[in-house]
């Protein structure tokens, strides 16, 4: 009975599945783009970076005392410290970046040709500091969220700019990514864009879900209910939580393509990490 | 918001259907326990392993430990029933996730 139940529900709930055809990262961003220019059509698109405070005056006036004093900023120093920190062996962070590793941010998450996988800011971290000796840190909380924002810091402003390079695998990533996020999951039966595209604007117990345009705009940030900062893999875990699906681990391959995807999605917003949220 | 709502209201409906077996022994408890965990682990291997899976096939090692193996089998059998709906979602899904994107 319960089974015949689900059973209907997983097919009744969408019309047949299109004709899968050629990834085409361009013509999706584009399309993601302006599908939400005309959901919300008074919105202009730098805006999105701010995800839920366009839709919450009270929020968007608590925001704005907040940052009077913006809570990252402790995470910001703190990173800056432990980036010009040696390492044992006299290098720093900056020898494993382009540029030193200043202003870089809003180039990440990147394809990695030699490993054929996708590399986020805080995967790279940690890939500089193994290949100085160091142990790993984790991905998404404490010292390597503050590393990262303080690398974020030195990006604000730039446009995304992920690039997807014509590479079979760097392709698949982009599709894995893309399926990942519509593909509905958990015991609630949601994709990320049931509540971030279906729903965006909308209140769900409390909150405003953001818009999935610009959603990992503002990363690491400061939340209010984590009491500190986070990086966008934990709030991954947290969404899947959310629809009661066990979530992956933070280096998966699902997150990263995942991050690929998103953050390709935001292409040309500013980037505007560390952030603060209610 | 309507879609969201019903979609909660349809969860609610596939609660837990825990029946307690009538004449379990340790094989027959390690035998359901055997074969959630193969669910499992397809289930895990679609990215799409439900919360309220590992839950229950936590409790069905926890009481096969104990010795209940009454309760470890109906939770075992919980366990699979449940791996097997999420399967059936991750595969209906590797089409239908196609209708959700945006054009
Ligand atoms: C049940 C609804 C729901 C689903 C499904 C969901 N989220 Fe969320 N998500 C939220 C809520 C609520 C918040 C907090 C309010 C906000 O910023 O939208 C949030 C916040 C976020 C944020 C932070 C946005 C910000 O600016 O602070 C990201 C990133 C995110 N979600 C990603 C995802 C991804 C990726 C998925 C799919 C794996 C997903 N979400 C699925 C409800 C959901």
């Amino acid at each position: 009975m319960r089974l015949a139940f689900i059973a209907l529900a997983l097919t009744v709930s969408a019309p047949l599945a299109q004709a899968a055809s050629q990834p085409d990262p361009a013509a999706d961003m584009k399309a993601f783009q302006g599908y939400f220019l005309k959901q919300f059509p008074k919105l202009p698109l730098a805006a999105y970076v701010n995800g839920p405070y366009n839709f919450s005056k009270s929020e968007s006036d608590q925001w704005k005392q907040i940052m009077e004093f913006p809570p990252y900023q402790f995470a910001v120093d703190d990173g800056k410290k432990l980036f010009e920190t040696k390492f044992p062996d006299g290098k720093t962070y900056a020898s494993c970046f382009p540029n030193g590793g200043i202003g870089i941010a809003q180039n990440y998450p990147m394809f990695d040709a030699k490993t054929g996988k996708v590399v986020t800011l805080g995967i790279a971290i940690n890939r500089c500091r193994v290949a100085n000796g160091q142990k790993k840190l984790k991905l998404t909380v404490g010292p390597l969220a503050d590393i990262s924002a303080y690398m974020t810091s030195t990006s604000d402003g730039k446009p995304i700019n992920v690039v997807i390079p014509h590479n079979p695998k760097a392709l698949a990533a982009y599709e894995a990514g893309k399926e990942y996020f519509y593909t509905r999951r958990g015991q609630l039966n949601f994709s990320c864009a049931s509540c971030h595209v279906q729903a965006a604007g909308m209140h769900l117990r409390g909150d405003v879900l953001s818009p999935a345009l610009g959603l990992t705009a503002a990363f690491p940030l400061y939340r209010s209910s984590w009491g500190d900062m986070g990086t966008l893999v934990r709030r991954f875990i947290g969404c899947n939580q959310k629809v009661k699906s066990e979530p992956s681990k933070p280096d998966s391959t699902a997150y990263r393509d995942l991050a690929y995807f998103m953050t390709y999605m935001d292409n040309g917003l500013p980037e505007s990490g560390p952030g603060a949220r209610p | 918001m309507k879609r969201l709502g019903a979609a909660v209201l349809l969860s609610v409906m596939i609660c837990p259907v825990v029946a307690l077996a009538g004449s379990a022994t340790k094989a027959s408890a390690d035998h359901a326990i055997a074969s959630a965990q193969t669910k499992m682990k397809i289930a895990a291997s679609n990215q799409d392993q439900w919360i309220a899976t590992v839950d229950a096939f936590k409790a069905a090692k926890a009481a096969e430990q104990k010795g209940d193996f009454a309760i470890a089998e109906a939770e075992a059998k919980h366990a699979a029933t449940l791996a097997d709906l999420s399967i059936a979602q991750a595969k209906a899904q590797k089409k239908l996730w196609q209708n959700e994107i945006v054009h």
